[in-house]
């Protein structure tokens, strides 16, 4: 155990050394696997598998010894028995028991003043009963359904938060990066309020109301972002949606302010964001450039020289490894482009070695490749 | 840039609107806030 706890502090320290500037001993592997992904890799039958909390840490452990990543690369943020105990819209079990995220939208467009009044309040009022329908009930039932969720979503957090830690000093890995989440104003919106195709007229229809919008849930989602353990190594994860489908004169007009504000009042605060880049992203660059020196950024798609050169010296990089050559690409096609990306991306450190995408069936990356690419990174990508 | 709701009641809010042992308040907030903290962090996970 000593072994191994020695090896965990090593490890932690390749991710401690880019959060402070330094060129760590070798590039850490940071692998994102949905937990679906391990569930199926393990043989285990989805539909089951969800429901079974207790299980969850054999996943981890299964994971742990066997991808080489090195932290914990089971991703599960999404909890079926909470999403039924509140008979979910927005998150369903889909046949094959993969958890589904239908296209949704929790409010009406002659509504952003509501909004705007108070959010918080919005949500409770409008918003939660009608994606979740055991909330759209008296105030007894509702009361109850909600007191339900809430106790299973934290037992569940608290079962895996409990067993990741230990899991790090079992195998010898970093500390979980991840602390907490929070979305952009204008994403959050976009998602579950007015759902994607509504907000591309509303920017339209209504764009005073919208850049309002924006602006009256800045302070929730900057509270959302921030909490005791915030710091460079438990990050605030953020997923960033719907910036690649807007022009750059809307994306200045609805998305950036908020979104520059949100990151920089997660920085004062001392919590590190942690972005995962969606789409592609080139266009704004300069833009991403502008944050405050440190922010973690996983690019999904990109010329991974331009990145570099653009926003490589200031933040820290990772992602851009295609996920798709690991489910097609020979072991060597493999390695061989992790090769490149290492060769583009490494010199001068603030890179972490990570995939473009969360995988989440097994059909997206031949486990054996993910091994034999993590592994050689592991040497390579030695400074 | 502070958060605010009608929804929502932060300690300060609490202490007003309740009569608190001013030489307990550290275990008091302690054990009632963060249920406050609790039921925000959840109502923000149902929307994300």
């Amino acid at each position: 155990m000593d072994s191994m706890l020695e090896q965990t502090k090593e490890t932690h320290q390749l991710f401690v050394d880019i959060d402070e500037g330094r060129i760590p001993k070798r590039v850490p592997v940071h692998t994102w696997l949905d937990i679906s992904y391990v569930i199926q890799y393990a043989g285990m039958d989805m539909r089951r598998a969800n429901w079974d909390v207790e299980n969850f840490k054999n996943l981890f452990d299964l994971s742990a010894k066997t991808f080489k990543s090195d932290i914990n690369a089971v991703d599960i943020t999404r909890f079926i028995p909470v999403y039924n105990i509140l008979g979910a819209v927005n998150f369903v079990l889909g046949s094959s028991g993969q958890i589904q995220h239908p296209e949704v939208k929790g409010m009406e467009a002659d509504e952003y003043e509501e909004l705007i009044a108070d959010p918080y309040k919005f949500i409770h009022d409008k918003l939660l009963p009608r994606l979740y329908k055991k909330l759209d009930a008296n105030p007894a039932q509702r009361a109850i359904a909600f007191s339900k969720a809430m106790k299973a979503q934290s037992d569940i957090f608290g079962h895996i938060i409990a067993h990741q830690d230990s899991l790090a000093e079992k195998y010898g890995l970093a500390y979980e990066r991840v602390g907490c989440q929070t979305v952009a104003p204008f994403d959050l919106i976009a998602d579950q309020f007015r759902g994607f195709s509504e907000m591309s007229k509303d920017i339209r229809r209504y764009p005073d109301q919208v850049v309002r919008a924006c602006e009256a849930v800045l302070p929730m989602l900057i509270k959302a972002g921030i909490k005791p353990h915030s710091s460079r190594q438990k990050r605030t994860f953020m997923p960033l949606h719907m910036a690649p489908y807007l022009r750059l004169s809307d994306f200045e007009k609805f998305y950036w302010p908020t979104f520059k504000r949100l990151i920089e009042a997660l920085w004062a605060a001392g919590a590190a964001p942690l972005l995962f880049v969606e789409q592609d992203w080139t266009r704004f660059l300069d833009h991403l450039n502008e944050l405050p020196a440190g922010t973690q950024m996983m690019f999904e798609y990109g010329d991974p020289k331009v990145i570099k050169e653009k926003v490589g010296k200031k933040h820290i990089i990772s992602g851009l490894y295609p996920l798709t050559l690991l489910s097609k690409g020979t072991k060597q096609e493999c390695i061989d482009k992790a090769k490149e990306l290492i060769d583009i991306l490494a010199p001068g450190g603030n890179y972490i070695f990570s995939f473009d995408k969360i995988a989440l069936n097994l059909n997206d990356a031949n486990p054996e490749n993910i091994i034999a690419v993590n592994e050689f990174v592991r040497e390579y990508g030695v400074y | 840039m502070e958060f605010k709701s009608e929804y929502y009641t932060s300690w300060e809010d609490y202490v007003h609107e309740n009569e608190i042992d001013t030489e307990n308040e550290d275990v008091i907030k302690a054990n009632t806030q963060s249920y406050e903290e609790m039921v925000f962090d959840f109502t923000m996970w149902l929307v994300m």
